[in-house]
């Protein structure tokens, strides 16, 4: 087989330990000589293997054939896959209280080995289905207890005001990670948070006093302080104290949110169980765990048609409690192949970090990786919500999906006709025949049933 | 001129673990001795009512 060349992963080449590449479809982590000396210590200490165990470290095995940069060359692992990458900014609350958590008891677990994380970084983290499992296997260091943690900082900026700024501003979601990769300052958390929320003994400690300590380095009037010494007790009772702070923050509820929706709207009994029997009738059983993506997927009724049927689910939504919601259901339930994940397809994550390539746009990561889209009771929203061509939308999907399953929803109902109550613009263009133009030029029609009593049609189409 | 790009991102942290390490402690360390003494009281209350029911 000819192999293709390394190519390497933007986000990863900022540490000196090693960098990731891929080659011929598959995940390579390249240790470079500065990292020999703490891989062989904590490898030898049987550390991976006991997380392997936990499922808290993507598994890799050594393929030391395999060389993207012989100058630098230790050894190459080749990692597990992950598999949907999402980033911090696509997470709920929940979700990223989770990963929050999870960072500090993996922090408090090396500790107990003789280890510490040297890196605390939500980018660290993935999702696989809803457990958050640490991604970067050189992120350990043999622990020096006499030393504070080293990524303290970067926890609290990257993780913990994040989570502040939320619980307070809900609608600013995570966005502010996607400005600065690197975190949030502890002086405009300070500005973004509510009197009542600095009243408390943590807040002084994580977010005052950092920014005193900040403002009073930044002036030149201290030099740097000879380190204090410190015991492996005084880590563990930040970290344990961290951990109750974090978990202590709660979910904000937004007022506008579609949660309610099925609850309270239109949709009868009779129309939403003729959809459920088309779509049981549409979606093929996979055999083997492809990817099934849900648009608009509310409250979760019709991704877990997916998993019924087999398919690793991407469970999407732009209402960041829906997702909130869905991944505490999913995470009660135990349903480990669904990952709910934020993506708001008018307004999709773009790429950023340095040269726009650190951290990739949503579409480049759903590129080519689904089997099926379900997008239903979506493309009203999309026309006329977001003033989007139709033909724009359908090559859009061509671009991400094989098939597609998708509802129209026409003028005459009673949904269509709310969104255009208080609009003077029309739309002559949005109609069944040229809804079947647009997506014909890049789907074939696979099957179509109005959903009765509604004229609601349901299409499945099959990329040509 | 913004200086914070200069600074080592640990060397403020470093000194803010050490205070905060100290609080925390004192923190746990209360709520320790709270628990002993809590402890002490319900312990003496059941002995108390089992008394009273091996009385009884």
């Amino acid at each position: 087989m000819s192999s293709t060349s390394p190519s390497v992963i933007a986000g990863s080449y900022k540490d000196p330990a090693g960098f990731v590449f891929t080659q011929n479809k598959e995940i390579y982590r390249q240790i470079n000589q500065d990292y020999s000396a703490a891989y062989e210590t904590i490898k030898s200490s049987g550390l991976f293997e006991k997380l392997w165990e936990k499922r808290w470290l993507v598994k890799h095995i050594e393929a030391n054939d395999v060389i993207a940069d012989t100058s630098l060359h230790y050894k190459t692992l080749k990692a597990e896959k992950i598999p949907m990458i999402t980033y911090p900014y696509e997470w709920s609350f929940l979700m990223f209280r989770k990963a929050a958590v999870f960072t500090l008891e993996l922090q408090e677990f090396c500790l107990s080995q003789g280890f510490s994380l040297k890196d605390a970084t939500p980018f660290n983290v993935q999702f696989i289905g809803t457990d958050p499992v640490w991604i970067d296997t050189l992120s350990f260091e043999p622990a020096d207890p006499s030393k504070p943690w080293i990524a303290y900082q970067q926890f609290l900026q990257t993780q913990l005001y994040p989570l502040l700024v939320h619980e307070s501003n809900p609608s600013l979601k995570f966005d502010l990670l996607l400005q600065n990769l690197n975190g949030i300052k502890a002086d405009l958390t300070a500005t973004l948070l509510p009197r009542r929320k600095k009243l408390s003994l943590s807040y002084w400690m994580y977010v005052y006093l950092a920014k005193a300590v900040n403002k009073h380095t930044a002036d030149g009037t201290t030099q740097k302080a000879a380190s204090p010494a410190f015991t492996l007790q005084k880590q563990l009772n930040i970290l344990r104290h961290l951990k109750s702070y974090v978990q202590s923050l709660k979910a904000p509820s937004l007022k506008v949110s579609w949660k309610n929706y099925y609850q309270n709207h239109i949709e009868t009994a009779a129309y939403t169980e003729e959809k459920l029997r088309l779509l049981k009738e549409y979606i093929p059983f996979t055999e083997t765990h492809q990817f099934g993506l849900d648009l608009g997927a509310n409250t979760g009724k019709y991704s877990d048609l997916l998993h019924e049927k087999n398919y690793y689910v991407l469970s999407s939504d732009f209402d960041i409690n829906c997702i909130d919601e869905y991944y505490t259901q999913c995470h009660k339930n135990n349903k480990k192949s669904i990952q709910p994940f934020l993506f708001d397809l008018a307004h999709p994550t773009p790429a950023v970090g340095f040269a726009n390539e650190e951290r990739s746009s949503i579409s480049e990561r759903l590129s080519g990786k689904v089997k099926i889209t379900l997008a239903l009771a979506l493309i009203h929203h999309l026309r006329v919500t977001y003033n989007l061509p139709l033909h724009k939308v359908a090559a859009y999907f061509a671009n991400i999906t094989e098939e597609l399953i998708i509802e129209f929803v026409p003028q005459t109902d009673a949904k269509y006709m709310a969104l255009t109550a208080h609009r003077s613009d029309t739309f002559p263009d949005y109609t069944e025949i040229n809804f079947e133009k647009a997506f014909g030029d890049f789907f074939q029609l696979h099957q179509k049933s109005v959903v009765k009593p509604s004229q609601r049609v349901l299409y499945y189409l099959k990329k040509k | 001129m913004n200086y914070l790009l200069y600074i080592d991102p640990g060397s403020g942290s470093l000194l803010i673990q050490a205070i905060i390490a100290a609080i925390v402690g004192a923190l746990f360390y209360f709520k320790n001795a709270w628990f002993y003494v809590k402890n002490f009281f319900v312990k003496l209350f059941k002995k108390s009512t089992s008394n009273q029911q091996s009385e009884l």
